[in-house]
């Protein structure tokens, strides 16, 4: 499990959401807020996954171990945790 | 159980246990539950505790899995009241005071963001906060916070792909750009009214004078009067100078969790000043850091005893180990960290009857703590309120007119009749009554409230009227002046008559019935217009002829202490249905309107 080379991967991972994000916002720009809660649902799911991405990638970085208390895979396992529970809640939100 | 954990993390188990012995009994949490029922705030409370727990938790493990657990508590706080606002405003504080003490680190990072993330999905599964977690003036730190935290990474990250130079050009051109943004943003979306404004009891705990100026019905409730310093002692006893204590220990060590606690404290504080109901808030607080103050201070004043013991073996060793079983009998770890302190430290010579001294002023303490607790919960918070108790002994007297009148509601009257009282009955006549109600403890309707008011305030003629209108066949009083019963209706009646000034300031003034513009009074010297209210008379009707006191005349009301106005009057347009035994709940029917023709 080579941390260093996946690093670069997160970070792309984390840069590619955003796109999908700004279009959801420009969308609900020129359509309107109606239904406010599915716009509020796939934005936050977006920003959320993207924000998830970004710290899994700030804990595994090794320039960040003296800061971060865990390891690698508790990293990876606390964000599959965490998107699984953001995603569930979106799901259940877009209604 | 979860003060023990977050007494734990913050700084170590002799301070949970500390911790959760004192809030098991603690009366300002108790206040909340009586005689085994609870209200939702006892829920809320736990669920605060468990959500600045798992918070300080995050923030001191930096996990992600941490953090989801702190936005689960905090749905659940969110679904129990709404002082969710308090954490979702303390925590971004927190983030604030961090980043002003220079101890941001990217675990607060992590555990900010994930939070934040995951706790607005599910706060907004909560019907009731629904789309007030974006748009909402008051969560508007929550969010900003957010945002502030990912433009300083972002900030950082930038900062290693240029140099430093290009950095601080490429900064200052940013930071510009970003505030006339989102200063731009926020006006138009304030303009445009996609956000909602603060509402107005977020506004009463900002300014303590707003509601009172502004909203009356708020004002009204007692709970929402400002604190006393007697409400601190009455509901935190040692806690209020065990606090202090605790802070000092706190900033004699900082630490994240520290830090968090009192930031916590500090707000908590403030906020219980305002609100006699907001003690509860305080209440974990002031445990919490009367618990580090107090195991602090045990622990330095234990090490000295046994230090001293151990210098000089022996004769002392019997006298340490008693004073160890009387003060800390669970206290079984400290034993080697007292030896190590002693050994650095060494102990100042003839501190060791002090320390008991000191010892055994702490143990009265937490003794007398436990009685206070005992007797208030027993005294105050027990009691039910329905059936009141004068005098002791022999000489004891039960009042019961409350039940007395709400059981012949509910035998003599129509099923389907309505009563017209003040809210504050509302349930109870609901409940013991079984008859509907205008307006009860639940009604969220000022207007329909200020009607009542006015209902009340009204002379005759007007009263009928409204009474028609708002289609009551009953109208209910509580009248304390034969009994002495303080908190009946003409002790509220001038909350009455500003809610209903508030909504319908063409009729109603509270200047008319106020002696000279100042002087509430019933007696003679009060206004036309109070004299001829109807609650004026329903509550004084036959009372002219009724001797009360010794040596006063006739018609004298005992909570007042004066003697009524108007003596003699009959009513038009309502009939005297019913008068309790000492006259403290009075029924009335509503006549209907005359044949005209």
């Amino acid at each position: 499990l080579c941390v260093a080379a996946q690093l670069p991967m997160y970070a792309d991972i984390a840069m590619k959401i955003v796109l999908p994000e700004c279009l959801q916002l420009v969308y609900m720009l020129l359509v309107g807020t109606f239904p406010f809660n599915g716009f509020l649902a796939g934005f936050l799911s977006s920003l959320g996954f993207f924000t998830l991405t970004g710290c899994l990638r700030l804990q595994i970085d090794p320039a960040n171990s003296k800061e971060m208390s865990v390891s690698p895979e508790r990293a990876f396992a606390d964000y599959c945790f965490a998107n699984l529970v953001l995603h569930l809640t979106v799901w259940n939100y877009i209604g | 159980m979860v003060a023990y954990q977050f007494g734990c993390l913050l700084k170590d188990k002799r301070t949970g246990l500390v911790a959760a012995a004192l809030m098991s009994i603690v009366p300002g949490y108790i206040s909340r539950s009586v005689a085994g029922s609870y209200d939702n705030e006892a829920v809320a409370i736990f669920a605060l505790i468990t959500t600045f727990y798992l918070w300080v938790r995050a923030v001191h493990l930096g996990t992600m899995a941490s953090a989801v657990l702190c936005a689960f508590a905090y749905l659940y706080m969110g679904a129990s009241w709404g002082a969710y606002i308090f954490i979702s405003n303390l925590i971004p504080l927190y983030v604030l005071v961090m980043f002003c003490l220079s101890r941001y680190s990217r675990r607060l990072y992590t555990a900010y963001t994930t939070l934040w993330v995951v706790g607005t999905m599910l706060a907004m599964q909560i019907r009731f906060i629904g789309f007030n977690h974006i748009v909402s003036n008051e969560l508007l730190a929550w969010n900003g916070i957010f945002l502030a935290l990912q433009a300083y990474e972002l900030l950082r990250f930038v900062r290693t792909k240029l140099g430093a130079k290009m950095f601080t050009k490429f900064l200052s051109l940013a930071a510009y750009a970003v505030a006339l943004c989102g200063v731009s943003m926020l006006v138009l979306l304030v303009l445009v009214g996609r956000l909602n404004p603060w509402t107005g009891r977020f506004l009463t705990l900002l300014d303590p004078t707003y509601a009172k100026k502004f909203i009356p019905i708020v004002a009204s409730v007692s709970e929402h009067q400002p604190t006393t310093w007697a409400s601190y002692a009455f509901d935190l006893h040692l806690l209020v100078f065990a606090a202090p204590a605790g802070m000092y220990y706190c900033f004699k060590r900082l630490t994240d969790e520290n830090i968090f606690l009192l930031t916590f404290a500090l707000t908590a504080i403030y906020f219980s000043g305002i609100m006699v109901r907001l003690m509860l808030v305080a209440a974990p607080a002031f445990v919490l850091l009367g618990a580090i103050g107090i195991s602090n201070l045990l622990h330095a004043y234990a090490s000295d005893v046994r230090a001293d013991s151990d210098a000089a073996a022996g004769d002392s060793a019997g006298g340490a180990a008693k004073e160890e079983t009387k003060v800390a009998s669970k206290r079984a770890s400290s034993g080697k960290k007292a030896n190590k302190v002693a050994a650095e430290t060494g102990p100042l010579p003839n501190s060791r009857p002090f320390a008991l001294g000191v010892l055994a002023i702490i143990f009265l303490g937490l003794r007398s703590y436990a009685n206070h607790c005992q007797w208030v919960t027993s005294e105050a918070y027990s009691s039910p309120s329905i059936v009141l108790m004068s005098g002791s002994g022999p000489n004891r007297m039960i009042l019961d007119d409350f039940r007395e009148a709400y059981y012949w509601l509910r035998h003599n009257t129509k099923p389907d009749a309505k009563v017209l009282s003040w809210w504050d009955y509302g349930y109870q006549i609901t409940a013991m009554g079984n008859r509907s109600v205008i307006v009860d403890n639940n009604t969220w309707n000022n207007t329909h409230i200020a009607t009542v008011g006015r209902t009340m305030a009204s002379n005759e003629t007007e009263a009928q009227k409204l009474m028609h209108y708002l289609d009551a066949d009953y109208a209910l009083v509580i009248f304390g002046g034969m009994s002495g019963y303080q908190s009946d209706d003409i002790n509220k009646f001038l909350w009455m008559v500003r809610i209903s000034g508030g909504v319908f300031p063409e009729h109603i003034s509270e200047k008319d019935y106020l002696a000279g513009g100042r002087e509430y009074t019933v007696g003679p010297r009060g206004t036309p217009t109070m004299l001829n209210s109807i609650m004026y008379k329903m509550c004084y009707h036959g009372f002219g002829g009724l001797m009360t006191a010794h040596g006063q005349p006739p018609g004298f009301d005992r909570v007042r202490h004066t003697d009524i106005g108007n003596k003699d009057f009959e009513l038009e347009h309502l009939e005297e249905a019913f008068t309790s035994e000492h006259w403290i709940v009075r029924i009335y029917r509503v006549k209907p309107l005359e044949n005209r023709f």
